[in-house]
């Protein structure tokens, strides 16, 4: 029930009603069928709307968040680093890049990805964590005196 | 690119020998040790004095690259309000919430955490070298979001509930990124302790 | 965009092909190695909404190993729908049935279930022996490695290689074996 033509303001019945509803009504303009003619079904599929769309805030963060950690994930296994060892290397390094900027260096920069592995293989090496899962130790890393 | 390197992987035991149901061990072709826990603890003797001159190669090299402009694109990752951006120049990035600086205020990124560019990257501890990366940005706009509809109901629970919330975005352009220090000289440390880090 | 990014664009977006030889394998736990390459997860790239899974040719699926008594206690139920449809049926007898089905379907139970899991499954291609056509062998650029070791059997071993083993002590001559 959205008026496009200033015949439809007449038919309205009183003030209040027709604006209180019509608020409604432009909610629901892209839904099909009576959801969006009928204001008693409207009303019920507006609330509905609604009520996902801010649930859907806080899951769209999660999502996100769930999707920086496979990223990660999949740029430490090329690697052959594991994540946790990844993150406490790269933290004992003095590396504050959150999960955020590392999946997308993961994604856009595979380089500059793969020197903060490199690091982290180095870092970890150094202080004798559990490397056991690397497949092979990085080359061309150059550390002692910069790190630490 | 890492990607691309994945095409390379030969294959050549199963393309040529098609049968290998019987006996043999397809998995045999891939060499990798599955036994990490025989692996000696990692240890090499480093002559110090070899070790100094390839670091300095490597500063040497970037400092080059650096001085004759051919570092290409540059991308930085810096700390901003809580946040860290990847960004290049040209970008425009949206920092949220209430934020000080108007519009027009020309800025210099200061927490720069990671430099990249095509073919050095360098990475802060937390942060680059003070005066080494140069990020200035200005704030071009100080605008609201849409509004966002908080609403919640409980069925058959006579609780409804709504509300009406916007929030204050700061669109930032990034003028330049360039790197205008030399690599691995600090400067003397003076001015800077009104910063908070 | 140069000719040398376009290639690079086509090669991160393009579909590999994988081998992977199940002989010996458990199932359930190649289901969640296969998945990763089918959906794509291992890549950077990866997003839900992005087509970046590859292609995994699953080589003598007949030759898979179920951990413990799982052949004879582990039970595939279907329900035709109509009354009384229901049917159970056991692991060894679904394998003599169909030697991929209980790979397919342990790949396709560890993933979600969601519209993208039935076009994932299209990407999977199990065989219960080594005969790949050609057209699909010719594809194939990566083969997975196997989280199993397969044991080799003592009749594999010549017999110059048996003779030849140490031995501790020699049976008696008038020792019996039974």
């Amino acid at each position: 029930m959205v008026f496009t033509t200033a015949v439809n303001f007449i038919r309205s019945r009183g003030p209040d009603e027709f604006w209180r509803k019509r608020k409604i009504f432009k909610l629901a303009a892209h839904f099909q069928g009576r959801k969006r003619n009928c204001y008693s079904i409207t009303i019920r599929y507006v609330h509905r709307a609604l009520v996902y769309a801010t649930k859907g805030r806080k899951l769209k963060k999660v999502d996100m968040a769930n999707l920086w950690e496979q990223r990660i994930l999949s740029g430490c296994e090329q690697h052959g680093v594991t994540y946790p060892l990844f993150k406490e290397s790269l933290s004992r390094s003095g590396v504050m890049l959150n999960r955020k900027t590392l999946a997308d260096l993961a994604c856009w920069e595979p380089q500059s990805f793969k020197a903060l592995t490199d690091i982290a293989q180095a870092r970890a090496a150094q202080d004798g964590l559990n490397v056991s899962k690397s497949l092979e130790p990085p080359s061309g890393v150059v550390t002692r005196g910069m790190i630490k | 690119m890492s990607l691309l390197r994945q095409f390379c992987s030969k294959l050549a035991p199963i393309l040529v020998n098609n049968s290998v149901r019987s006996t043999q061990n397809v998995s045999a072709a891939i060499t990798t040790n599955r036994f990490f826990s025989n692996k000696p603890a990692p240890y090499e003797i480093v002559d110090p004095k070899i070790e100094k001159q390839e670091q300095q190669d490597i500063i040497k090299k970037v400092n080059e690259q650096v001085n004759a402009n051919q570092q290409g694109r540059i991308f930085a990752v810096v700390h901003l309000a809580g946040k860290q951006f990847k960004i290049t120049e040209g970008d425009v990035i949206v920092v949220e919430g209430y934020w000080p600086p108007g519009p027009g205020d020309k800025l210099k990124l200061d927490k720069v955490l990671m430099v990249g560019a095509k073919d050095f990257t360098l990475i802060g501890r937390p942060i680059v070298e003070d005066g080494l990366a140069n990020v200035t940005a200005t704030v071009i706009e100080k605008t609201l979001s849409h509004t966002k509809t908080d609403f919640k109901k409980k069925r058959r629970k006579q609780y409804k509930n709504i509300n009406f919330y916007r929030i204050q975005q700061t669109m930032l352009r990034i003028n330049t990124i360039d790197l205008s220090g030399k690599l691995n000289n600090p400067p003397d440390v003076t001015g800077t302790e009104h910063r908070i880090l | 965009m140069s000719s040398l990014k376009r290639v690079q664009q086509w090669a991160t977006f393009a579909r590999i092909w994988h081998i992977y030889d199940a002989s010996w394998q458990n199932p359930f736990q190649s289901a969640g190695l296969l998945k990763k390459y089918l959906m794509g997860t291992y890549k950077p790239i990866y997003h839900p909404l992005n087509d970046c899974g590859d292609h995994v040719v699953v080589i003598n699926s007949g030759d898979i190993a179920l951990p413990g008594d799982e052949w004879k206690k582990r039970v595939y139920f279907h329900h035709t729908g109509y009354p009384r449809g229901a049917s159970w049926t056991l692991a060894w007898q679904l394998h003599k049935k169909d030697p991929t089905l209980v790979l397919k379907k342990a790949v396709y139970n560890s993933m979600d279930g969601n519209l993208q899991r039935r076009y994932t499954m299209e990407r999977l291609h199990i065989y219960p022996d080594a005969n790949v056509p050609a057209d699909i062998m010719k594809n194939i650029s990566n083969q997975l490695a196997t989280p199993r070791e397969v044991p080799k059997r003592l009749d594999h071993y010549s017999e110059k290689e048996v003779e030849e083993f140490p031995k501790i002590m020699d049976y008696p001559k008038n020792y019996i074996l039974r």
